[in-house]
């Protein structure tokens, strides 16, 4: 019986979706803040001060630390509100499976300098 | 017949890793008291966190490949060595966080007067906006993918076994942090022989 019950609630399946888009979240975080960071000054030293606030020895490291950062915060925060979300839910995980592929490719290019130099242009 | 032989055949591996254990510790005293690793290390006051560094991310690559392999065992369905994927994700996970921090500590280095990304803007642009870049930044990837990972071989353990979907989930992005990881440690290699901190 308690076996039963157990293996009910595992067969929910929100959980790993939610894990795994808030993974694909935060490091598209980091690329989208790394983007921006190029398209604008401003926002540069902004991203500079989130990080500044917090990490050790981030003068040294400048904006990167404010782009660490709000991948943390993307990942963190997302994972939060996804998992309360969907921790109930059965979902098509292949869908979830696919949307973070495509996710982290998208990530891998918003740091690839040859692309954020054409989108910067 | 039967329990005395088990006796002696455990009694021998005990003896085995022991002599093994005492000879490992014997050499490594004998090593690492008589070796000149100052002249190694280099004169860098960053020298010890930047070979820390290397050894976490060494440490990661090699434990990662272990993981990546029973991650690809786990996308084909073939797995059967659940509990040491958790626990090498586990260990994937930590050193993940651990490269991060200590490559925080060193990119002060490599960002500072007369460091590496002054040689490589002045030298060999290419090198720090395309190669290093590309590095530092997707350095960070396997950090929330790995724990992500983690998270979801302890939590659905039962699981895994029976449903196909969570199995392809975890073995995706097992083999992404794995690639990055790869991709990670070959950049960091090839730009350190350039210049070191």
């Amino acid at each position: 019986m308690m076996t039963e019950e157990k293996l009910t609630i595992l067969k929910k399946n929100g959980q790993v979706a939610a894990a795994m888009i808030a993974a694909m979240i935060g490091v598209l975080s980091l690329g989208i803040s790394h983007m921006i960071s190029v398209l604008s000054e401003d926002a540069k030293l902004f991203i500079h001060e989130v990080g500044k606030a917090w990490i050790p020895g981030a003068e040294g490291i400048g904006p990167y630390s404010g782009k660490e950062s709000f991948m943390l915060i993307g990942w963190g925060l997302s994972w939060l509100i996804l998992y309360f979300a969907l921790r109930n839910r059965d979902v098509k995980l292949s869908h979830y499976t696919l949307l973070f592929m495509i996710g982290i490719s998208i990530a891998t290019l918003l740091v690839w300098t040859p692309f954020v130099h054409i989108i910067a242009k | 017949m039967a329990e005395t032989t088990s006796r002696e055949r455990n009694s021998l591996k005990n003896a085995v890793i022991a002599g093994w254990v005492i000879l490992t510790v014997f050499l490594g005293f004998v090593l690492g008291f008589s070796a000149p690793w100052e002249d190694l290390m280099g004169e860098s006051p960053f020298a010890s966190i930047a070979t820390i560094h290397g050894m976490f991310a060494t440490l990661g690559v090699i434990i990662g490949s272990a993981t990546g392999y029973l991650g690809w065992r786990l996308l084909l369905g073939h797995l059967k060595a659940y509990r040491d994927l958790r626990i090498l994700a586990t260990i994937s996970a930590v050193l993940a966080f651990l490269a991060a921090v200590s490559g925080n500590m060193i990119y002060t280095a490599y960002r500072g007067e007369g460091g590496p990304r002054e040689f490589f803007k002045g030298n060999f642009p290419e090198i720090h906006e395309i190669f290093f870049e590309f590095k530092e930044f997707i350095g960070l990837f396997p950090l929330p993918i790995a724990v992500a990972a983690t998270f979801i071989l302890w939590k659905y353990r039962d699981s895994l076994p029976v449903d196909e979907n969570i199995r392809n989930a975890v073995g995706v992005m097992i083999a992404v942090a794995w690639t990055v990881l790869m991709i990670v440690f070959v950049l960091g290699a090839a730009i350190t022989k350039l210049m070191a901190v």
